[in-house]
């Protein structure tokens, strides 16, 4: 026994010495490829210190990961209803915007603002990247660009089955697109409403259920249409003019649609404040807030970076479906809800996935 | 033996750590309504095991037991040739062949999977160079080709290695004796062959009941099966159920480790030197 606790003291004792032998360290968790690593990198230069940065693919593996508390975090990206629930469990802290010189000298995008302005967690984050929740389809396809165009949501709604339609594995998202449809609030919890919703999930017996997968099937051709982010459209854009690739794609955003915001927040348990602060400050100077969001390709939240991004010869972002809110549209972003509406959307989904 | 006992501590003491301990909080998750992350008081409790009589966990079984069967089925009727006619090739050649069945091991199997993907979409690469199109994607057959291809290898190399060292006397005193070629196989090759086949058995059926990615991407989410029941329990659903569903995945993963090991008892008492188990 002693020996065993003799080892467990010597590996203790070595992990230790590793840990500190090195710089100070800032613990980033973000989702997969959403920074420009140049801009870490310089970070780390100039304020000589690391970062491990940890990548994630989902907003329940964030929560997750700060629920769990294996390890701790200093900064941290989630979207407008996790952040709303991180709130609520304070796993996240308000922000001292004091601290933040460089946030002064940027606008967020007065519409963007609108919409968060009046949520519980507006205080606790600088936002980071917004968009759509809409439909990629095949332009291959004859005649689905019209039928897109005019049916709008109710092309992902369609009982008769008459395209291959894939739908997000996602419960809040398909339940969404389903309130979306019939003209509902995204965060209804209206129970006929949500009845309505789970019937014509079922009704509508998806092709597919897939997360970042369903955009390469609709270019592959396995699927004509399917409910996706923004970003999924604008990676695949950016990715086949690269390539030079014919783009046989395009993206409808319906005149109603559901707005995900993406911001910074620190989370309570982190360790290195300081630095927290600083690397925030860092990602908002404006030429740096410029190279981040012309790297990741979606529509940035301060009104100067999308003025420079959408007008100037260098970068020419000019794609219609650039801006998450034109003039003349409706937009709505998600709240968390209740955990008893968080169960109820899981069980549509189960519903809908069991036929 | 008892001087070499000491060296043996390291290992005991990570699989303390990190089997038996977690096995340990396992259990007591799927017998009360622990909160993971919350806290506070806890009662035990059975019914977690309400789990299992939702339609999309009784799907996701269903799905599990009959396409981990099927695939545990065509791997032993496709290797067990495979497996002796390698048996029969010179020692070196039967080498070669044998590690060209493990490098593909060696790929990450992810890639593998979404190579399968791709050969199953309608416009692929596979349709440039041949003309075929198979549009396999969401169907069972898919995640049944994708099984079979990812754990072939896993029910050759057992079913292999006993042949190898099956004693060739054997077969020759079969014949000597007037068996011919069907009774010297099914009376005296299987027999003897039968602890690999099990070993194959368990080692195909095991990672073929829990996979998750596979059914998920060559499926098209359209085929649960109960890996992606506890992914989704773990993974996805955790905020939104007051931490019930952490719980819940306990369960369904508990109960996945007891079908194992009754199945590891069932081939050991069938296997009882043990020497054919990887």
């Amino acid at each position: 026994m002693k020996r065993i606790l003799l080892l467990f003291l010597a590996v203790a004792a070595g992990l230790t010495a590793l840990a500190c032998e090195s710089k100070p360290k800032l613990h980033v968790l973000n989702w997969g490829d959403y920074i420009d690593r140049d801009l870490v990198e310089r970070f780390e230069d100039q304020y000589d210190v690391d970062v491990i940065y940890r990548e994630v693919g989902s907003n329940e593996e964030m929560a997750t990961l700060l629920q769990s508390g294996s390890s701790t975090y200093d900064i941290v990206v989630p979207s407008d209803y996790m952040i709303d629930k991180l709130v609520e469990l304070e796993l996240v802290q308000p922000l001292d915007f004091d601290l933040l010189p460089n946030y002064a000298d940027l606008t967020v995008m007065p519409r963007l603002a609108a919409l968060y302005e009046d949520a519980p967690w507006r205080d606790y984050v600088v936002p980071y990247a917004w968009g759509t929740l809409g439909i990629l389809y095949d332009t291959t396809v004859p005649g689905l660009s019209d039928h897109v165009a005019s049916a709008g949501w109710a092309a992902l709604f369609d009982p008769a089955g008459t395209y291959d339609v894939g739908m997000y594995d996602s419960p809040r998202d398909a339940v969404a697109a389903a309130l979306l449809y019939y003209g509902f609030d995204v965060n209804s919890t209206d129970e006929e409403e949500l009845a309505m919703a789970q019937s014509a999930l079922v009704a509508a017996d998806y092709t597919a259920w897939g997360e970042d997968s369903l955009k390469s099937l609709v270019i592959g051709g396995t699927l004509d249409l399917a409910l996706v982010y923004s970003g999924d459209y604008f990676s695949e854009y950016a990715a086949a003019v690269d390539e030079g690739r014919a783009v046989t794609f395009d993206y409808f955003v319906p005149d109603t649609t559901n707005v995900w915001l993406d911001a910074i927040c620190i989370p309570t348990a982190a360790e290195d404040l300081t630095l927290a602060y600083r690397f925030i400050d860092f990602m908002l100077e404006y030429e740096h807030a410029l190279q981040n969001s012309d790297y990741i390709g979606y529509a940035p939240p301060f009104q100067e970076v999308f003025d420079t991004m959408t007008t100037h010869p260098d970068y020419g972002y000019d794609d219609d479906h650039f801006d998450p809110y034109p003039l003349g549209a409706t937009r709505q972003i998600y709240a968390y809800g209740s955990d008893a509406r968080a169960e109820a959307l899981v069980a549509i989904l189960a519903a809908a996935k069991a036929g | 033996m008892r001087r070499l006992r000491r060296y043996a501590i390291p290992f005991v003491a990570w699989m303390a750590v990190f089997i038996v301990v977690p096995t340990l909080i396992l259990l007591f998750l799927s017998f009360s309504d622990y909160s993971l992350y919350d806290g506070g008081p806890f009662a035990f409790t059975f019914a977690r095991f309400e789990i299992f009589a939702a339609p999309l966990v009784l799907t996701a079984i269903g799905n599990s037991v009959a396409l981990a069967g099927a695939t545990t089925a065509a791997c032993f009727l496709i290797g067990y040739p495979v497996a002796l006619y390698l048996s029969h090739l010179p020692e070196k050649t039967g080498k070669i062949l044998m590690s060209l069945l493990i490098v593909p091991l060696w790929s990450n199997m992810l890639l593998r999977i979404v190579a399968w993907e791709k050969v199953f979409t309608p416009d692929s690469f596979f349709t440039d160079l041949t003309g075929l199109s198979i549009d396999l994607l969401g169907s069972k057959t898919a995640i049944l080709v994708g099984m079979v291809a990812m754990y072939l290898p896993f029910m050759v190399f057992p079913i292999y290695s006993v042949l190898e060292k099956l004693d060739r006397g054997l077969v020759e005193a079969a014949r000597d004796l007037g068996a011919d070629d069907a009774q010297v196989f099914l009376r005296v090759i299987f027999p003897l062959s039968a602890g690999g086949v099990l070993s194959g058995v368990i080692m195909t059926l095991l990672p073929a009941l829990t996979s998750f990615v596979l059914p998920a991407r060559l499926g098209l989410g359209r085929v649960p099966l109960i890996g992606n029941v506890i992914e989704s329990k773990l993974m996805k659903e955790v905020l939104g159920s007051s931490g019930r569903s952490i719980n819940e995945g306990a369960l369904v993963s508990l109960s996945l480790m007891v079908l194992s090991i009754v199945l590891y008892i069932l081939a050991t008492r069938f296997d009882r030197e043990g020497e054919t188990l990887l």
